[in-house]
């Protein structure tokens, strides 16, 4: 029996691989106790109904490994997102919900162990803790242990956003431990920012205290360990980072969150669209897994979301994922549709330990169909990408996919090139049939205007 | 438990601490709970600590008591004998 690469640094509990993609987690002995207090009482079950933590319940019918007491199992999610990817509210309201669910734990006499934001992924466009294994019995007066954790995971990377304008995506892909408020966004926040919601305290303080106690000799390194802090005190302090989390607006421009009222469709082409997506999604018979590359305001991942049981709308804007996911969410969509900050030109890789921990983009499951709408003339005539390794790629992605080629004479692509030098030869419609035919099979073709086609392309 | 003789370490870290003027950070000298059953795997910054306890608003006569106490028992060189050294240099410690 083998744990899933991710699961290794709690010693109470990880996760098996277990065939046939179900999730099941295996427990210390007191881990397991701990667990069956929890179920008794019902809080669990209360958690789960709030749509605040994830299913679980006892399985019996796996082999538990030597030296593990349990074993519980969740229902897989069909896509695992990490904070790397998502937008400024959907961090934002996945730190909310581990602070809502940390108090509700703790009036309860129950404490997560962590409050990494790995612990959090979304269903749909809304967030589920999922490491029911977080979940451990208070100890009267402990303080909260993953206060660090939650601040580096969550608020610095929302505070640099808010406070300093810059995208916090491109930090979390570089450090799976968040970004460092001592090391990393304290030397940004200047005295101009004291008066700014949780600067003084969360960050300016912490950080003058994380380096005067840098060098604490051992000895009292473990006294710390056993500090008392009452109860009132770490709920107050969960409290307050709710009121300062949700309190943060993001503060960064926008090149494409206003695309979709800006662009040069008219009504009829986008209706054009949508009538040969939807026969698109008719003909393949829906599935499992869809990705709307470039999805902007996710107009046709809406489509998508009728037949398909998730929908991964990605965009490389990260202000235009965030309008997505504010305008999903309420909506029937919301429970397909998973926001997604990730630019095919940098797809996020396989990171952490080995290599392994966290999982490539690509590696998350195939979609059974993919949207590249509007995107084509960004990738080759933008960023030079050959037109035949696009189709490659996309042949290579999944078995089914709609592009929409945008011609060079499009006005779009003009605005494009305005500016560049190179010419791009080989860029045309008949050079695309070409290529696309030699690689699979065009089953629809469409002009939704004079310079722009749509095609469904299997392989 | 603290017992006498594990905490003139300690005092003469405070000390230490007062001298580079980090005060503030004696403040967990006092907050002495019984040793807990750890389930928290992730490594609290000792700052991160710190700055809970002084959020919980630790009462600072206590932090005052315990800190005399401790800086007394330091001056008389109680020490426990099985202590590290200390991180920083204290060359000038009383004896």
């Amino acid at each position: 029996m083998t744990f899933a690469p991710s699961s290794f640094r709690d010693p109470d509990a990880r996760v098996l691989a277990v065939d046939g993609g179900r999730v099941v987690r295996v427990l210390s002995a007191r881990a397991a106790a701990a667990d069956a207090a929890l179920r008794a009482n019902g809080l669990l079950d209360e958690l789960v109904r709030d749509r605040l933590l994830v299913p679980s319940a006892p399985t019996r019918d796996v082999t538990i490994p030597d030296g593990w007491a349990a074993a519980i199992e969740s229902p897989r999610l069909p896509f695992v997102s990490y904070p790397y990817e998502w937008s400024f509210g959907m961090l934002q309201d996945a730190a909310l919900l581990t602070l809502r669910l940390s108090e509700r734990l703790l009036e309860r006499g129950v404490m997560l162990k962590d409050a990494s934001a790995y612990n959090v992924l979304f269903d749909g466009a809304a967030p589920l803790f999922v490491d029911v294994a977080s979940l451990a019995p208070y100890e009267e007066n402990a303080p909260w242990a993953a206060y660090g954790q939650f601040c580096d995971h969550f608020l610095a990377p929302l505070m640099l956003e808010a406070y300093r304008g810059v995208r916090f995506q491109p930090a979390l892909r570089g450090s799976l431990e968040g970004l460092s408020v001592t090391d990393q966004l304290a030397p940004l926040l200047t005295v101009a920012d004291l008066w700014r919601p949780g600067v003084l305290v969360h960050v300016k303080a912490r950080a003058l205290l994380d380096r005067r106690t840098r060098r604490l000799a051992t000895s009292l390194r473990r006294e710390v360990r056993r500090a008392a802090v009452p109860k009132a005190a770490v709920l107050r302090n969960l409290q307050g980072l709710h009121r300062i989390v949700s309190r943060l607006r993001s503060r960064t421009p926008s090149v494409w969150a206003e695309y979709d009222d800006a662009n040069t469709y008219d009504a009829a082409t986008l209706e054009r669209k949508t009538t040969f997506v939807a026969a698109a999604c008719e003909r393949l018979g829906g599935g499992r897994l869809a990705w709307d590359v470039g999805a902007n305001t996710g107009r046709y991942s809406r489509v998508l979301a009728e037949r398909y049981r998730c929908v991964v709308a990605m965009d490389a804007d990260a202000g235009a994922v965030d309008r997505l996911y504010r305008s999903v969410h309420g909506t029937p969509a919301a429970r397909a549709i998973v926001p997604l900050v990730a630019d095919l030109m940098d797809p996020s890789p396989a990171r952490g330990w080995r290599g392994r921990e966290r999982a490539a983009l690509t590696e998350r499951g195939q979609p059974d169909l993919a949207l590249y709408l509007a995107l084509v003339h960004h990738l080759c005539l933008g960023r030079g990408v050959p037109l035949d390794d696009f189709l490659d790629l996309a042949c290579a992605s999944s078995p089914a996919s709609v592009i929409e080629f945008v011609a060079a004479d499009d006005p779009m692509s003009q605005a494009i090139l305005a500016t560049k030098e190179a010419a791009h030869p080989g860029y045309d419609l008949a050079a695309f049939r070409t290529l696309a035919t030699r690689r699979g099979r065009i089953v629809a073709e469409t002009a939704v205007s004079p310079t722009r086609h749509l095609f469904l392309l299997t392989r | 438990m603290p017992t006498v003789v594990d905490i003139a370490p300690a005092g003469r870290e405070a000390r230490r601490m007062l001298r580079s003027g980090t005060l503030f950070a004696v403040v967990v000298l006092l907050a002495l709970g019984a040793p807990r059953p750890a389930w928290a795997y992730v490594d609290p910054s000792a700052g991160s600590i710190f700055l809970q306890l002084l959020l919980g608003g630790v009462a600072g006569i206590l932090v005052a008591l315990k800190l005399t106490y401790r800086r007394i028992l330091g001056w008389f060189g109680r020490r426990d004998p099985d202590a590290e050294p200390s991180a920083g240099g204290d060359s000038d410690r009383p004896r």
